[in-house]
């Protein structure tokens, strides 16, 4: 079934190196046709646009007005939309910069960064930075699922969307008495003891984030930076986080200290925004604020 | 004629040939797609930094992080472990090889009608593997914190390392000799080669003995004549002038040609590569060219293959005796200051990153300079050469394989670098 | 019509709430620009229901708590409540949302004139920062 089938790579904002991970995945490039289905891949040497695609795989951020035309286009000669890593869903990395106003500098810019399925309706997304093997392997079977039968009913997200903290490796001593007695910056972790990072101090994106990941950080002797998006019925990243933080920090402090102990903590925190919505911040709720504060997106 | 997608590129830039009486009047390459990351960066917490910096181009994100780190551990006053040297320097080296063999079979090689993406995609196959199992996830590596790892692979993860660096040996040796040959009667590449280019200075990173040194060595800047001169950091920052046209910024030594970092630089640069395969390959470039310094960029993609191969050999020899992943990962003992200061020789050239903090570890100013701004000059020159040809397939072809062989990434192309060495 | 200030406040109804009662029962004025809402324990408050209350139009947010802090009826809702919004507040600086916008205060349920002069004060804070959106809004309530 993967003869004839064509397939495109298109490339917005954002380093789009994860693309290369589908073709080199041996399931998903076997199911694809490999190299020889490509038919659009600018940055690759396939530059001609083709009139109709059988999957296409976005990867970025939308940020300029070419790009949201690019993208409706291709969106109506495709079969199968996959939103390709986080940048695409969430803005990624490049989200960071939701909260410049480039157009004041060019026309071609929009005023902010805009995700895949804020323009066009995706049908599948692989959330990630990049998607790990795993999401992959499920994609895979996805793809070919569609492929065969059809559009399956509503979006299709790949990978587990449970909270990371569900079947975290780590874990804490004891729920019940679950206390996060500091705060400290990631730099200021040295000695690393196996524990539940909350517990040591350090501020891990675990409980708001997806788990789709399979804990590679955590692994790894590193907190959760937040690369895979929220978790299931998480609203906002950061909000929901600083709402957790809120019952968890110096708990057995309180009704012994006065408010002034806990905001001399919570002043250790001196770069909130880079901390929680490093991956997210396009889709933040304060950024949807601060938007509109400014005005942007009224008619 | 405007070209957009750009080879290489894609859609971040566009090509303007300007045309009279159907020849080339002008070319230039604009940035269109502006990141303005850098502004984001300011106010960022110091720690966050290495996380954050390989949005520059994450098809070199190891080295962005990599000189993030390094950055940071000098703000910090902390002096990185043997082990995190020796991993550091394992991403590194799988990086190049990445970079050098992505570039050349995907970007460069198609324009001359050379098509080994197969090929290429195999071995990216096995690099992207092994850092996988190093780093969890092939971009963006997280293992990597100031004075250390967080993590060192087991013996079963280093077996199996290993096991890939051998396979992955053996691939790219093949690949790279075929890959020779086929250049060699490939004739709009020998053509190609014989064009004259203007002279312009070198700069790269070297090691003791005359190796590519990468995160390890002096920098040294190689000028037209043939003179070598060794560069401390804070001097060369001091030297640099950013100049901007559009959306396009590059930097260029005061009073200097353009001066080129990468692979060619790095050939230009050693006194050869001291490992087996890679040494034989260099003495095969030196037979064609006739000796050094070279200034015809076209030579970008044999010195991408010397070296895709040395860094091969590296990997495998580092996988195969690991004595150095022993003791401790982390080195906890600091003395913080106010600036800091890192050079890092990525496969795509050299990549300066320069923090200055607050009190709090705030990032208040910083500067990056990246293999783009080194190589823009170069290239804006380069292209000025095709002025007055006719303007048809071949000239179009070879403005566009320029570009590849400067391996320009827009997005770094973009950042306003602004602080200097002072401080 | 020139534009006024729309404010939600969330009162703690076993002090605060308590507070606005008597403020009503004694005949205290406070600004009409606010409308308070009794809710057992700030602390159910997440920083979302606040940010969404931004989104919705609100130009301020107050929050009543009972003191002392230690006095709380659920023993720590008052703790848990000033971690969040302490931390909301940075948050909402570094995006450019003045933080001044979001008001926590304590109370007993006799400070009924505390709270009405609290309010007016808090408008009056609004009533200098501006609108939240760019937009007039002609009527407030």
């Amino acid at each position: 079934m993967s003869e004839g089938l064509s397939i495109g790579f298109l490339e917005l904002t954002g380093c789009s190196t994860c693309l290369e991970n589908v073709l080199l995945h041996e399931k998903l490039s076997g199911i694809l046709g490999g190299l020889g289905s490509v038919k659009y891949w600018p940055s690759h040497g396939y530059t001609e646009e083709p009139d109709s695609l059988d999957v296409l795989f976005v990867s970025g951020a939308v940020r300029s007005r070419g790009q949201v035309e690019k993208l409706k286009k291709l969106r109506d000669k495709t079969r199968v939309l996959v939103a390709y890593g986080t940048c695409s869903i969430y803005g990624g990395l490049i989200g960071l910069t939701a909260l410049i106003d480039a157009s004041s500098r060019s026309g071609e810019f929009l005023e902010t960064v805009k995700t895949v399925p804020d323009i066009v309706e995706p049908d599948i997304l692989v959330t990630g930075c990049p998607p790990t093997r795993d999401q992959l392997d499920e994609l895979a079977g996805v793809i070919k699922d569609y492929l065969e039968n059809g559009k399956p009913r509503g979006k299709v997200f790949i990978g587990n969307r449970n909270s990371l903290c569900r079947d975290c490796p780590r874990k804490p001593r004891d729920p019940y008495r679950f206390e996060m007695p500091s705060i400290k910056r990631d730099h200021e972790l040295v000695e690393d003891d196996g524990r539940c990072f909350l517990e040591q101090g350090i501020l891990c994106l675990g409980p708001v984030t997806s788990s789709g990941c399979g804990h590679l950080c955590i692994l790894r002797g590193r907190p959760c930076m937040g690369c895979n998006g929220p978790a299931r019925g998480v609203v906002d990243q950061g909000l929901n986080y600083i709402s957790s933080i809120g019952s968890i920090l110096l708990k057995s402090m309180e009704r012994i200290r006065m408010f002034d102990y806990f905001a001399a903590e919570m002043d250790k925190l001196v770069d909130p925004m880079g901390y929680l919505y490093r991956y997210t911040l396009p889709k933040s709720l304060l950024t949807e604020l601060a938007l509109k504060k400014r005005g942007v997106g009224e008619k | 004629m405007i070209i957009n997608p750009v080879p290489g590129i894609g859609e971040d830039a566009r090509l303007v040939i300007g045309e009279e009486d159907g020849r080339v009047k002008s070319v230039r390459l604009e940035a269109v797609n502006k990141l303005f990351i850098e502004e984001v960066l300011r106010g960022r917490a110091l720690e966050l930094l290495p996380s954050i910096t390989p949005v520059f181009c994450s098809s070199d994100s190891w080295s962005y992080t990599v000189a993030s780190v390094m950055a940071v551990e000098d703000v910090l006053g902390r002096k990185p472990t043997i082990p995190a040297l020796g991993l550091r320097r394992l991403g590194l080296l799988l990086e190049i090889i990445e970079n050098h063999v992505r570039n050349n079979a995907f970007k460069t090689l198609p324009l001359l009608g050379v098509d080994v993406r197969g090929e290429a995609l195999r071995i990216l196959g096995y690099t992207i593997r092994i850092k996988e199992l190093l780093s969890g996830r092939s971009i963006n590596p997280i293992i990597y914190v100031p004075g250390g790892v967080s993590w060192r692979p087991d013996d079963k993860l280093i077996g199996e390392m290993a096991d890939y660096a051998r396979r992955l040996l053996e691939k790219i040796t093949v690949h790279s000799k075929k890959l020779i040959s086929n250049l060699k009667n490939n004739e709009f590449y020998n053509k190609l080669i014989k064009q004259e280019f203007n002279p312009t200075s070198y700069i790269g990173v070297i090691g003791r003995n005359g190796e590519p040194g990468i995160i390890n060595g002096e920098i040294a800047l190689l000028k037209p004549g043939g003179e070598v001169v060794k560069l401390e950091l804070k001097d060369l920052l001091d030297k640099l002038s950013v100049s901007s046209e559009g959306l396009s910024y590059w930097v260029e030594l005061s009073g200097d040609e353009p001066v080129r970092s990468g692979p060619l630089a790095r050939l230009n640069i050693v006194h050869g590569y001291p490992s087996e395969n890679a040494s034989s390959i260099y003495e095969e470039i030196l037979l064609i060219a006739g000796g050094k310094p070279v200034h015809n960029p076209f030579y970008t993609v044999l010195a991408r293959i010397a070296e895709s191969v040395y860094a091969a050999e590296l990997v495998y020899e580092s996988l195969s005796d690991t004595d150095w992943l022993s003791g401790s990962l982390v080195n906890p003992k600091e003395s913080p200051g106010k600036t800091g200061y890192s050079v890092v020789d990525s496969g795509r050239g050299l990549i300066i990153h320069s923090y200055v903090v607050d009190g709090k570890l705030v990032v208040r100013d910083l500067s990056i300079y990246t293999p783009s701004h080194f190589n823009y000059a170069a290239l804006r020159r380069d292209l000025s050469l095709l002025t007055g040809r006719v303007l048809g397939d071949e000239t179009v072809r070879l403005a566009e394989a320029l570009i590849t062989l400067s391996d320009l990434c827009v997005s770094e192309l973009t950042i306003n670098p602004v602080v200097k060495g002072e401080g | 019509m020139t534009w006024e200030p729309w404010l939600i406040g969330f009162l703690e109804k076993w002090t605060a709430g308590l507070a606005a009662e008597s403020a009503g029962v004694n005949r205290v004025r406070y600004s009409p620009n606010i409308v308070l809402i009794n809710i057992p324990c700030p602390s159910r408050l997440s920083p979302v229901h606040i940010v969404k209350a931004f989104l919705a139009g609100a130009d301020g947010v107050y929050i009543g708590g009972s003191m002392p802090p230690a006095n709380c009826h659920y023993k720590v809702g008052n703790y848990k409540t000033f971690k969040r919004m302490y931390l909301l507040k940075k948050l909402m600086a570094q995006f450019g949302i003045e933080p001044e916008r979001l008001r926590m205060d304590w109370y007993v349920s006799p400070m009924y004139r505390a709270l009405a002069k609290n309010i007016d004060e808090f408008v009056e804070t609004i009533k200098k920062l501006g609108p939240i959106t760019s937009r007039e809004r002609v009527d407030g309530l």
